[in-house]
């Protein structure tokens, strides 16, 4: 099953986003051809998570001693230590599956089946509401979000056993000031959400 | 121009930012606070009976508190007034807001890397989720921010000096235990920080990568 792990907009130019999704750490990044990669969070020398390193757009490099990985194969293409050597093939990191669509960067840990949000009659281009962190169990808060009276089609990334995200999608707006306000309008009404169902897992 | 500086002080880390950004010429006198407690001397006393660090002194002038010391430095030798814009009272009122906000991270973000690294006593799940609380407010500021086009904590085209006072206790947090993968838009503005001409790193503190080749 496909679940959206960020919004497009998290991923600017030569950043590294630092992704959860069913307890694993992912680094997501994107190249400067566009290509979004979303890899385990560690770097296969010594374990540093390369959500720290750096995206000079082809290539990831570990912050720790400078091993760099390649867009697309995540293959490791340089170890400053033996700088005459070409890398293994096998050193290559472990790459999760990918989908860019409806503004959402979506994910799974095994190969998904179908499409990212399965068949659902959305928009292409929608309103991407902010992600609201809930430090509750998916299930209980997909359960909150049965009662909510909104028209907004509301996916729940579980993070690990004990929090997930609620990544929301509205119809497009074209009015800056409307907009804003759309986008104000949906945080406020999650993070009440959010904050009772805070309240009733403490 | 003289700064009493310690190495691994947060607060001190927010005015090498502001001398290395405006690339103003200065002398650096090391005081060690861990473990000699160099700054409870009898002669360092006399400089800040407060015993606290930082401290400048600008030709005889002497200053004490990080807060105090970036206002200064940014109203007299910043040319541009784009880090503290005397003339604009709504950003100036801002700047002071977020700069209390600084502290208050500085009370529990900053407590609790002071407590895992240099063992200074505090109650420590206090300060974890006390600087969780705050960071959910500063993420979700700061995602607004990006919506309406703003890059920085202050809606000017440039940074302030409140982005230097915030930036030290955040990008340090993880040395407290406090984790920033849940603050995405916190992660990116540090990302723009880290970006800055003149930007200096400090022990714990990465480069970010160029954002363009040029």
């Amino acid at each position: 099953m496909w679940y959206p792990i960020a919004a497009s907009d998290d991923l600017p130019f030569r950043h590294v986003y630092h992704a959860k999704l069913l307890d694993q750490e992912l680094a997501v990044w994107r190249a400067d051809d566009g290509f979004v990669n979303i890899w385990q969070n560690r770097c296969l020398h010594r374990g540093v998570r390369l959500s720290i390193g750096i995206n000079d757009g082809q290539e990831l490099k570990c912050q720790y001693h400078g091993w760099r990985y390649a867009n697309r194969t995540a293959g490791c293409t340089y170890i400053p230590a033996h700088p005459d050597k070409a890398p293994a093939r096998t050193i290559t990191n472990r790459i999760f599956p990918c989908v860019e669509r409806y503004g959402l960067i979506w994910s799974a840990l095994e190969t998904p089946v179908g499409e990212p949000a399965g068949g659902l009659a959305l928009s292409e281009k929608p309103l991407v509401l902010r992600g609201i962190t809930v430090r509750a169990p998916a299930a209980a808060v997909s359960a909150a979000l049965q009662n909510l009276d909104a028209a907004a089609t509301i996916f729940v990334q579980p993070v690990d056993s004990e929090s997930c995200v609620i990544r929301g999608l509205v119809s497009p707006v074209a009015d800056t000031t409307q907009r804003m306000e759309a986008l104000r309008h949906y945080n406020d009404l999650l993070a009440a959400l959010r904050d009772s169902v805070e309240q009733a897992a403490a | 121009m003289v700064l009493y500086d310690y190495a691994l002080s947060a607060n001190c880390y927010k005015v090498r930012l502001l001398l290395g950004m405006l690339d103003i010429p200065h002398a650096t006198h090391f005081v060690e606070i861990f473990p000699s407690h160099e700054n409870r001397a009898a002669w360092f006393r006399k400089i800040n009976p407060l015993a606290q660090l930082p401290v400048l002194d600008d030709e005889g002038f002497v200053l004490r508190d990080s807060h105090a010391i970036l206002t200064y430095l940014a109203a007299r030798h910043d040319a541009s007034q784009s880090w503290y814009p005397r003339d604009n009272p709504r950003l100036l009122g801002e700047i002071i807001q977020w700069l209390a906000f600084a502290y208050t991270l500085g009370a529990t973000a900053g407590a609790a890397r002071l407590h895992d690294s240099l063992f200074v006593p505090t109650d420590i799940e206090a300060a974890r989720t006390g600087a969780h609380r705050l960071l959910r407010v500063l993420d979700e500021h700061l995602w607004f921010a990006e919506q309406s086009g703003h890059s920085w904590l202050c809606p000017a085209p440039l940074p302030t000096i409140a982005d230097l006072a915030c930036f030290p206790p955040i990008i340090l947090s993880e040395e407290g235990g406090i984790s920033r993968q849940e603050y995405p838009a916190v992660r990116r503005w540090c990302d723009r920080v880290k970006r800055v001409p003149g930007f200096v790193v400090m022990p714990g503190v990465f480069p970010a990568g160029p954002a363009a080749d040029f």
